[in-house]
């Protein structure tokens, strides 16, 4: 009874406002836009809806939409909201910080935009990082949204992209790379599907202070170099610099001031030793995990050793700046956002100073050779409540290639999700570019998307959080790589009860 | 009276010293904003700034809209003050002095719900507001200001101790219940009204994840959201830009809190706390 | 007939007051005791998002919650924060006498307002400061406790297991100690000074005079914190939030979890709307439980006899 009041409830609201896409998963909007977009979606016939009389309401919505498939004449609102650089920038643009300088807004996306359609009006409305998920969440639930930044992740509110994406094979081959997750809400878990597409990419890049290596004698690597050859390095540029007196660190753990990005070095190391974790069946029943096996151990190991030859703010996980400085005291960084940190070092004059390497290869696996680089990106997708799908497409593809958008995220200083626009990088920053083509290139699709078999964030509970604080645990000496994994397969096991 | 005197000094001073310690991490913040070397990495302690300059200040009016958010907020703050207050005050009335059917359970029905964690209650109420089509409008914010229970609990206990004599003084001139209300109960309760007053006021100059959930267009944002699309850098904590915005978005409610002091201590001493 | 009349003015009477009340009842119904009649719903679901599917599964929802770890965890974290937070209560009072015994004037004026000054800036960035206040490798209070002691200090006051509640508990004083200094001053300040004359003649020692008049006379201002410091205490998010990176994770180790970071966990960061749900029931019952104790032992919140 209560159930039936709670799906009359809901329909209700489906039925005034016309934008739930109902009950059970969003399969059905997915179909509606496969056969809009006259594309053969494998992810259109995988789950059947428990709500039939919302899947008729649903398609009988939809196919209206359908069929006028881009008709410029007609006056259409297109909504975009979420986090991220647009709205970092701002619509008038933003100064940085660091040198003062202005950076342009987004009002140059929308007059470009403009110019090339002009009925379709854009209208988009940034979102602070903080308590973005919440943000996102009830503005999809209000209706009104068609595009959402950074949305790759939501996978319950997004458009599988998939279907849009093998229309156009010829946008697919201009560009680096997309977000593809494993998730029950969009296909089986044994499937990786399209759901965002970045229009920046900040692959992980390390950064290797020459003078810090010179005053001690130490010869600077490779790209060939692995993670072992950091902690060795690491271990010897730990101390009094013999020229300069001062205290050096051999490394910085990346992100170990967000909990929630804390993950990064876990990521990258399991894939470099091809630490499996997560075997996928169709549904998150038929898959096993397994944290407390021999090479994840490895893993946690090399984060507790790693942690020995941090900085102490490394190590509490506070007051951390990225920025390559004058003053810089560790040896070797790694983080995102290499682009930025080449403005800033170059800006004041010392990016001579530091070395921009790929991060260290991958040792087994299919994957081996290939830097183990994890990538964050700038993401566009979907809502599959959106009755502008077809539109939003279309938006998505004009923010990632077009070339006065490429040119914007450049001024922007981030990189751009194409090779095209690559060139440019590599045109400002040099030689220094390399690290950031090699990771790109070297990077398989489904590699660092938050649902591979090392690592998922989506359907296996609070695994970020769990892993944000045994990693700050293993850096600071409170628990040892087995109980570590101990307690990570502890939260996904209690979680994969409450389902 | 020498001895009285100099434990007075000695009091003061040790006071003085702990306000010192107390308000150190504020004057810090203060300092940081006018310091041009704060940006990733915050500098070492210093009472005054490293590298004067007003940059962070320039980089807050040139990157928020500062002076709509400040209007925005101003206004919803003052209506939800005075909205969530005056009701407050009616019910405390109606409680402390009415005698009527129901009135225990009516109180215990309101008191019930003082701490519901309003994040649990976040999501059914935006559906709510959803479908009544008021999605990125103010009422959202203000609607639910009606029933401040918190305030009403606060008000019972303080109007309950305004002397009977008073109340029924009205009614033998013949006035009923509003002319106590507005003659007798409101002119007595300035000193509650002001503490109320300036506790809602910082909670709603405060507030963050409402506005952000139901306003979705800019220009009806309020501060705190604007602060945070201010600090909207993913990676990095720019510290001195950050606390130049902490400052600007403090200003009011210091002012207020000035103004406001004297009658909020005689608040807590009329009130049902006393002895 | 007269009885019929005496009623009926007592209805009268009775309905004058109606009005006053409705306007607040109806936006308690609406706009709290509605939604959450959703959220007990919701809580009996298995529901990850609201509006994209939910499967009736009863009190399994309650059930996982208690058996498991990160909750009982998270629940145990808050009522450990929540006692240790009350330390604003004796505090507040030690603050309150000193700056009473100044007498009226500019000076304790000026006392009253730098002391409360933290209860109003408590944005975002301020607690923000409290990370290099709390760190250990040069903090603030470590440099303090250094410079005062004579020793080295490097405590890690949130990030070491064992410090980090303490830590927390610093800065719950530091930004609530004002309210409670503010409401124990003016507590004193109602009590009438002829008591305190009859002790001078008695003989009594300014400690003795606290400990045996001013204590046993400030008992309902105690018990007025105490119920509003539970039930703040029992709620407390937004600080440690931020502190823990704006994060619900609780770092370090999740010691510094609260029920509530835990709800908004699974109500948006892995969304599990049942399961948060249940949370944020039992949150309630919490708090429900403890205020109702304490209007029994009390008689605090109904004491319509005393007034």
């Amino acid at each position: 009874m209560k159930r039936k009041k709670l799906a009359g409830f809901l329909l209700t609201g489906m039925l005034v406002m016309g934008l739930l896409s109902g009950c059970g998963s969003s399969n059905q909007g997915s179909d509606a836009a496969g056969n809009g977009a006259g594309a053969d979606n494998a992810s259109g016939n995988t789950s059947v809806s428990d709500t039939a009389s919302a899947e008729e309401e649903d398609t009988g919505e939809n196919i209206p939409a359908e069929n006028n498939a881009l008709n410029e004449d007609e006056e259409i609102t297109l909504h975009l909201f979420g986090p991220g650089l647009l709205a970092s920038q701002g619509e008038t643009g933003a100064l940085d910080m660091i040198t003062g300088l202005e950076t342009p807004g987004y009002e140059v996306i929308e007059a470009r935009w403009n110019e090339l359609h002009p009925n379709i009006h854009l209208e988009i409305e940034a979102a602070p990082w903080d308590n973005w998920q919440s943000a996102v969440q009830t503005a999809a639930l209000g209706g009104e949204l068609d595009v959402i930044l950074h949305g790759a992740t939501l996978t319950a509110l997004v458009e599988p992209l998939d279907g849009f994406l093998a229309e156009d094979s010829e946008f697919r081959n201009k560009i680096y790379t997309t977000e593809t997750r494993r998730t029950t809400d969009v296909n089986d878990l044994s499937v990786a599907t399209t759901t965002g597409i970045p229009y920046t990419l900040q692959p992980q890049i390390a950064y290797l202070d020459k003078q810090i290596f010179d005053d001690y004698g130490v010869e600077l690597p490779d790209a060939s170099w692995t993670w072992s050859d950091m902690l060795a390095l690491a271990e010897k540029l730990t101390g009094t610099d013999p020229v300069t007196g001062k205290q050096t660190y051999g490394v910085q753990l990346d992100s170990m001031d967000n909990a929630n990005n804390s993950f990064f070095s876990y990521q990258m190391i399991a894939s470099a030793y091809d630490a499996k974790v997560f075997q996928y069946g169709k549904t998150v029943e038929d898959s096993t995990v397994n944290f407390e096996n021999e090479k994840t151990e490895k893993v946690f190991q090399m984060i507790q050793d790693l942690g020995k030859y941090t900085s102490s703010n490394v190590k509490e996980g506070m007051n951390i700046s990225y920025q390559l400085t004058a003053d810089n005291d560790t040896a070797i960084r790694y983080s995102q956002d290499a682009f930025t940190h080449f403005k800033e070092a170059n800006e004041a004059g010392i990016s001579d100073r530091f070395v921009f390497l790929p991060m260290p290869v991958i040792e087994e696996g299919g994957n081996a050779g290939n830097p183990s680089s994890f990538k964050g990106c700038n993401n566009m997708a979907i809502c599959n409540t959106s009755k502008n799908k077809e539109w939003a497409w279309e938006f998505i593809k004009f923010m990632v290639t077009d070339p006065e958008c490429v040119q914007w995220v450049i001024d922007c200083g981030q990189v751009p999700n194409t090779p095209e626009g690559m060139g440019a990088v590599m045109e400002i920053m040099g030689d220094k570019a390399d690290a950031i083509v090699t990771s790109l290139e070297g990077m398989p699709d489904d590699f660092s998307n938050s649902t591979t078999e090392y690592y998922n964030n989506i359907s296996f509970g609070p695994v970020v959080t769990s892993l944000g604080v045994v990693t700050h645990d293993l850096v600071n000496g409170t628990i040892s790589p087995a109980e570590a994994a101990n307690q990570m397969q502890k939260t996904v096991d209690e979680y994969l009860a409450t389902q | 009276m020498t001895k009285g005197k100099i434990r007075r000094i000695i009091n003061i001073i040790l006071l003085a010293a702990l306000l010192l310690i107390v308000l150190t991490p504020v004057w810090w913040a203060f300092v940081l904003s006018f310091d041009r070397a704060a940006t990733t990495a915050l500098p070492e302690f210093s009472w005054l700034p490293h590298e004067f300059s007003t940059f962070n200040y320039k980089a807050a009016s040139r990157l928020i809209d500062l002076p709509r958010y400040y209007l925005n907020t101003l206004f919803i703050t003052a209506v939800n003050t005075f909205v969530s207050v005056f009701f407050a005050m009616m019910c405390g009335f109606a409680f402390a002095k009415g005698k009527f059917w129901g009135k225990k359970f009516l109180y215990v029905f309101m008191l019930a719900v003082m701490m519901v964690p309003f994040e649990s209650r976040m999501v059914p109420l935006f559906i709510q507001y959803r479908n009544w089509g008021m999605l990125n409008s103010w009422l959202p914010l203000i609607l639910g200001q009606f029933a401040y229970v918190y305030g009403i609990f606060f008000a019972r206990q303080n109007i309950a101790t305004i002397p009977d004599s008073l109340v029924e003084s009205v009614y033998l001139d013949g006035g009923g219940v509003w002319r106590v209300f507005f003659s007798i109960i409101l002119p007595l309760s300035k000193p509650v009204m002001a503490t109320l007053g300036i506790l809602q006021a910082i909670a709603h100059w405060n507030a963050y994840l409402w506005p952000l959930v139901v306003i979705r267009d800019s220009s009806k944002q309020v501060i705190s959201v604007g602060v945070a699309l201010f600090n909207a850098q993913q990676d990095s904590v720019y510290y001195g830009p950050r606390m130049a915005v902490a400052v600007l978005s403090a200003i009011p409610l210091a002012i207020m809190f000035l103004f406001l002091q004297k009658y909020i201590v005689a608040s807590v001493a009329v009130s049902g706390i006393k002895q | 007939m007269n009885k019929k009349k005496h009623w009926k003015m007592q209805l009268k009477k009775q309905l004058r007051w109606y009005p006053f009340l409705i306007i607040s009842v109806a936006a308690l119904i609406l706009f709290v005791y509605i939604p959450m009649g959703h959220t007990i719903e919701y809580s009996l679901y298995n529901v990850s998002i609201v509006g994209y599917g939910e499967k009736f599964v009863g009190l399994k929802n309650y059930r996982t919650l208690l058996g498991q770890s990160q909750f009982l965890r998270s629940l145990w974290n808050t009522m450990a924060l929540t006692v240790m937070g009350l330390l604003t209560i004796p505090l507040g009072f030690f603050l309150a006498v000193f700056i009473n015994s100044l007498g009226k004037g500019k000076t304790q004026s000026f006392f009253r307002i730098g002391f409360y000054l933290p209860n109003i800036i408590t944005g975002v960035s301020v607690i923000l400061m409290f990370q290099a206040v709390l760190q250990g490798d040069g903090g603030l209070l470590n440099s303090f406790l250094s410079f005062i002691t004579g020793r080295e200090i490097s405590i890690r006051w949130i990030s070491d297991v064992r410090y980090a509640k303490l830590g927390a508990t610093i800065l719950w004083c530091w930004m609530n100690t004002g309210y409670s200094m503010l409401v124990n001053l003016a507590s004193l300040q109602s009590i009438p000074s002829e008591i305190y004359e009859a002790a001078v003649v008695d003989g009594a020692t300014p400690w003795k005079k606290i400990r045996y008049l001013t204590i046993p006379l400030m008992k309902n201002c105690f018990t007025f914190l105490l119920v509003t410091g539970v039930i703040n205490g029992l709620s407390r998010f937004t600080d440690l939030y931020i502190l823990g990176t704006n994060s619900s994770a609780g770092l370090p180790g999740g010691t510094l979890q609260t029920i509530l970071m835990y709800i908004y966990q699974f109500s948006f960061e892995v969304p599990n709307f049942g399961i948060s749900s249940a949370g944020s029931m039992i949150l309630f019952a919490l708090v429900f439980i403890f205020t109702m104790i304490n209007v029994k032992m009390t008689g605090f919140l109904n004491d319509e006899e005393s007034n």
